[in-house]
């Protein structure tokens, strides 16, 4: 009965994203969001220059009307590589957060429907890749299969899995004891019918939020793995890599470093921005107190 | 790491090495035995304080990792009191002034330090006290808006210089207490904020809690200023959670550091094992790794001992 009177379940999950856009916190991050993603998807079809022109006559010059955010070491336009980096950046996330969905949620569904052992078994396993510091196991995974963009998704794809499963699980054993859960069984539908009609209509606000979060996690461990040299490689720009070159010119050019930090900022707390914003619609309680 | 591809003895012989010659260091090394059995040599090993010889390296692993610690360990504990002097107060003030501007601007200033990647933030860290303060002279000299900032900041720029921090590299600790303390300033500043952001949220939310709890309005109510309710009452009743984050920051700042060690070029753990993953130096690795795990138990285990000191009502009766 406690779960009824939570307004978290109780709420139509339809109106969501309308109650949001009513949210200021919703709003800014959508718009900063919004912008990282167009400029992800500009970049597919036109970039101020081209990204791997190289033109050492330009090198380090500063923010100018022609070089929006100036030139590097190279004398590539910083905006341009910023552009397709934020496509890099946005693709590696958004497969990552893919595969924590994919394989995560019907572990976690399929744990809240059988218990048992079953339960126990997968989270127990849960709880050993959390003990684990996650950059640690990335790195481990890139430097052992090579660095490159498709390494550095799985490797924080499977980090994304037991967060989505233990998501899923909790919010589906909150549903799985109501009566119209009952009343679908007494129907006659199957396990896998329940969760697929009732049980994920009504956990996917609580995966929508995850999401979010994870997405922005993702954008920031692949940048810390691309800082690292074990992301996407050259010629490919990565927000990662062009601050690990940034630093070493820092005397001489100290806009390089500036610009793909701030990228990864503004995609960060707009994701997050938009995560809280959402919670605090979903979740009333929660969102007088953060 | 010993299934993934990638053989140690291969490695450290290179790609034109015989087949002979990469069998006999196989041999020397042990790389022969059967996988379980050679995790199980290691494991007693470590247990009882012989970790082996770095493939790499030809040293004892427990030297390497001896050395290393000696940064890592001042490096996190450093940063997390950072990060607590940070955050407790900031959590304070906003939970003080709920819904108030006041509030809204420092959670918004956490929100941006959640969101700061913090090996970006060592970089402007290390631009703007190690860099700048010589950059600004050059400035100072010319006239216009760049001149005024370099004027307004110069009793700044004048304490950086005599700070002399290092922008990267450490000197041991035979170098002094100082000297060596010194290159870790700025590291653990780098480490700490991200971490104080989200501390701070969380102090300020755990406080909010409490402060709907009937004893803190008893406290009100027998004319307790609300400064005082809120250090005397509400934080210690909502040191629970703060700490419990305290305990799982600790893993993600023993995870930072082979970000901000490799920034900062400081011989510690985190580097060590970013290294020697490269290097396939697999004992080390799974030294390493096994002494990371063990810290975040340990770690977690102090939490809990802390929990009772927190809270009485957590002490078992005597």
């Amino acid at each position: 009965m406690a779960q009824r009177q939570n307004g978290l379940l109780a709420k139509p999950r339809r109106d969501i994203f309308v109650q949001a856009s009513g949210n200021p916190a919703f709003l800014v991050g959508l718009v900063f969001t919004l912008i990282i993603f167009a400029a992800g998807l500009v970049s597919l079809l036109w970039t101020p220059f081209d990204v791997s022109l190289v033109t050492i006559s330009e090198r380090l010059k500063t923010p100018s009307s022609s070089h929006w955010f100036g030139t590097d070491h190279f004398g590539r336009d910083i905006l341009s590589m910023l552009m397709v980096g934020a496509r890099n950046s946005i693709a590696v996330a958004f497969v990552a957060v893919g595969i924590g969905v994919v394989l995560g949620v019907p572990l976690g569904c399929w744990a809240a429907a059988n218990g048992g052992l079953v339960d126990s078994v997968l989270m127990r396993a849960n709880d050993v890749v959390f003990a684990f510091p996650a950059l640690l196991s990335a790195v481990m995974i890139t430097a052992n299969f090579g660095p490159g963009a498709i390494n550095a998704i799985i490797a924080i794809g499977i980090f994304n899995i037991p967060v989505f499963a233990r998501v899923a699980r909790a919010g589906a054993m909150s549903i799985w004891p109501r009566d119209f859960i009952l009343a679908a069984r007494a129907a006659g539908k199957n396990q896998m019918q329940i969760t697929n009609q009732h049980i994920m209509p009504n956990i996917m606000h609580l995966l929508i939020v995850q999401g979010t979060i994870q997405f922005s996690l993702g954008v920031l461990a692949e940048a810390s793995l691309s800082y690292l040299g074990l992301g996407a490689q050259p010629p490919q720009p990565s927000w990662g890599r062009m601050l690990a070159e940034a630093q070493t010119m820092m005397a001489i050019g100290p806009h390089t470093a500036v610009f793909p930090g701030l990228a990864i900022v503004v995609t960060v707390l707009g994701l997050n921005l938009m995560g809280d914003g959402l919670r605090d619609v979903l979740d009333p309680k929660m969102g007088q107190r953060k | 790491m010993s299934v993934l591809p990638g053989d140690p003895a291969r490695l450290m012989l290179g790609m034109s090495a015989s087949e002979s010659a990469v069998e006999a260091l196989q041999q020397q090394m042990g790389l022969n035995a059967p996988l379980i059995q050679r995790y199980f040599n290691w494991l007693i090993g470590f247990i009882t304080g012989d970790m082996g010889r770095s493939y790499t390296y030809s040293v004892p692993v427990l030297e390497l990792v001896y050395a290393a610690i000696g940064v890592s360990l001042p490096l996190a504990v450093l940063a997390l009191i950072l990060s607590t002097i940070i955050a407790l107060p900031v959590g304070l003030f906003a939970a003080g002034r709920f819904g108030k501007p006041a509030d809204n601007i420092s959670m918004g200033i956490a929100q941006i330090g959640i969101a700061l990647p913090n090996f970006w933030f060592a970089i402007l860290l290390v631009y703007a006290f190690v860099l700048l303060p010589f950059q600004a002279q050059a400035w100072a000299g010319q006239s216009g808006f760049g001149a005024t900032i370099a004027m307004l900041l110069q009793p700044l720029f004048i304490l950086f210089k005599w700070l002399k921090l290092p922008a990267g590299g450490f000197p041991g600790w035979d170098a002094g207490v100082v000297t060596a303390s010194k290159a870790l300033i700025l590291p653990a500043i780098a480490l700490a904020l991200p971490q104080a952001a989200i501390l701070a949220r969380v102090t300020r939310s755990a406080l909010l809690e409490v402060l709907g709890e009937d004893y803190i309005r008893t406290a009100r109510a027998k004319g307790l200023p609300r400064h005082l309710v809120l250090r005397r009452h509400a934080l210690r009743n909502a040191m629970i959670p703060v700490l419990t984050i305290l305990g799982l920051q600790f893993s993600f700042l023993l995870s930072g550091t082979i970000i901000i060690e490799n920034v900062f070029y400081l011989p510690g753990l985190g580097r060590m094992v970013f290294q020697a993953i490269t290097q396939r130096d697999l004992i080390v690795v799974q030294s390493v790794v096994m002494l990371l795990v063990m810290a975040v138990i340990v770690v977690n285990l102090l939490v809990d001992l802390l929990y009772a000191l927190a809270d009485p009502r957590l002490r078992k009766p005597a």
